[in-house]
């Protein structure tokens, strides 16, 4: 009896390993997923990283308005490989929301909104990220850290009535100051493990839904296991993904480093460019294109929940923007448009700057609002008439 | 309400537009049906399946698993094996519109 004969009852038996032989070995795949289907598994990885160098790093993080500068510099110059553990954390949240991105335009590409689950998981993942990220880019209280959490906490007074409650209670004191430090180190600590439960939700839904493929047909009918096809290739981007992770982490540490941020906080001197990371750059200049403060705030804040509404949008298509010219059209416009804003958050607000950014950030919301409904009216018109006879 | 008002203009305009976008979907190239590429969750459509002959359905399956494995290997078909649109039949779509028609009678009786 072979190895093989002899584990394949046990794993069909034993709860755990069943569940686990139905999630990643004996999984249904289909076999023309391509590179773009990687994207999961490599923000799982970014994850775990992520967890495994922010565990260590906190173990010599001092939270405390004072101390928390020098004990970031203290783990820069003084720990063992504590420079290293530094710019890989940094450096991996930059990758992480890089593969987020691509993760998210290939899922708007193939209209895997169809998953509702799935999809609304995954864009509650997106949010708890870009919380987990603000609420860390604050830890190390340089100029910037400082200045960004000023910023961002002040927005919520534009809410009418209780606004300046708010932004009070947030700060925990009268302006940003140590117990905003603390209470941001805390929840820097707990969304991650919120991060986790929900990625986990994630895979469970998209396991128990329909997984796509980039034709978007059914593949009932052509199966391969997940394992080994799928995890090998996996291995290969993952080892990719390491390689580069290193390379900038050795080479290039600083490239998506602010400068501000190798000052100490300083509440009376402001930054004379302030920007956040690159990944926020698209909703900050969303921010600074609107004129009036609480509409760059509504703007900002439905910039990401407008993705929420796309659970909406009826199609009687299969999944896959491949046979639905329109759409095709509307979805490589709105990454153009994404990397425009982005590039527009790290210009300085003047003109030209800020007419292009009202412009993207129009063309933008009209691309959810309206053109992506009219397009799945168009088709569904066009899927229901029988006009073949008459093309020509 | 546009279309209401001004069907004749519509109908020119449908037809131009559909001939734009047939010819732009892409499922010729992978020899493909339109049909095909209806979404088989859709409750009108996993009937209308249902009630295909078993040669359309295994035609069906046969189109579709052989369009999964033109895309793993990132190929198309020569052109003269592209679906031509004589051969494209809706062979699903009058399905749907019974079953559509039977699914609102249904509901309309069910509200009595």
């Amino acid at each position: 009896m072979t190895l093989n004969t002899r584990w394949m009852p046990e794993r069909k038996q034993h709860f755990m390993l069943n569940f686990l032989s139905k999630m990643f070995t004996d999984l249904p795949t289909p076999p023309n997923m391509n590179y773009y289907w990687n994207l999961g598994s490599l923000l799982g990885f970014c994850l775990m990283m992520q967890l495994m160098t922010g565990m260590l790093l906190a173990m010599h993080y001092c939270p405390e308005m004072t101390n928390s500068f020098d004990s970031m510099t203290h783990m820069e110059r003084n720990m063992s490989s504590g420079h290293m553990l530094r710019n890989l954390h940094a450096n991996s949240a930059s990758l992480f929301f890089l593969c987020v991105y691509l993760h998210m335009s290939r899922n708007m590409y193939h209209n895997t909104w169809k998953n509702q689950v799935t999809w609304t998981m995954g864009i509650t993942i997106y949010m708890t990220m870009i919380m987990t990220g603000f609420v860390g880019y604050v830890l190390p209280w340089g100029q910037m850290s400082f200045w960004a959490a000023t910023v961002m906490t002040n927005l919520f007074s534009a809410m009418p009535y209780m606004g300046n409650s708010m932004v009070l209670w947030m700060w925990g004191s009268f302006s940003v100051s140590n117990p905003t430090l603390n209470r941001f180190y805390s929840l820097h600590y707990l969304f991650p493990f919120m991060l986790t439960s929900l990625t986990m939700m994630h895979m469970i839904a998209l396991h128990s839904e329909n997984h796509s493929n980039p034709t978007g047909s059914q593949s009932e009918m052509d199966k391969l296991p997940f394992h080994q096809y799928f995890t090998t290739k996996d291995l290969q981007t993952t080892i990719l993904l390491s390689i580069m992770i290193f390379f900038m982490m050795t080479h290039t540490p600083h490239t998506f480093s602010d400068p501000e941020n190798f000052m100490k906080a300083n509440p009376l001197m402001t930054p004379t460019h302030m920007q956040p990371e690159w990944y926020f750059l698209f909703a900050y200049s969303m921010l600074r294109s609107m004129p009036n403060k609480l509409g760059g705030i509504l703007a900002l804040m439905s910039s990401i929940t407008m993705l929420y509404l796309m659970l909406l949008l009826k199609q009687e298509h299969m999944k896959s923007s491949n046979h639905r010219p329109n759409l095709k059209l509307t979805t490589w416009s709105l990454s153009m448009t994404f990397m425009l804003l982005t590039w527009m958050g790290s210009v300085p607000a003047e003109s030209p700057y800020t007419m292009l950014s009202l412009m993207m950030t129009a063309w933008y919301f009209t691309s959810f609002i309206m053109l992506m409904p009219l397009h799945s009216n168009t088709e569904k018109r066009m899927m229901n008439k029988n006009m073949i006879n008459n093309y020509q | 309400m546009a279309r209401r008002l001004f069907p004749n203009l519509f109908k020119s305009y449908d037809a131009a537009y559909y001939r734009w976008w047939y010819r732009n979907v892409g499922h010729q190239k992978f020899g493909l049906r339109l049909d095909d590429l209806w979404d088989h969750l859709n409750p009108d459509v996993e009937v209308a399946i249902s009630r295909l002959s078993e040669d359309e359905y295994n035609m069906r399956n046969w189109r579709l698993k052989r369009a999964l494995d033109l895309s793993m290997k990132n190929r198309i078909l020569p052109l003269e094996q592209w679906t031509k649109p004589e051969d494209d039949h809706r062979y699903i779509l009058k399905h749907v519109v019974k079953i559509r028609e039977e699914r609102l009678e249904r509901e309309a009786w069910n509200k009595l």
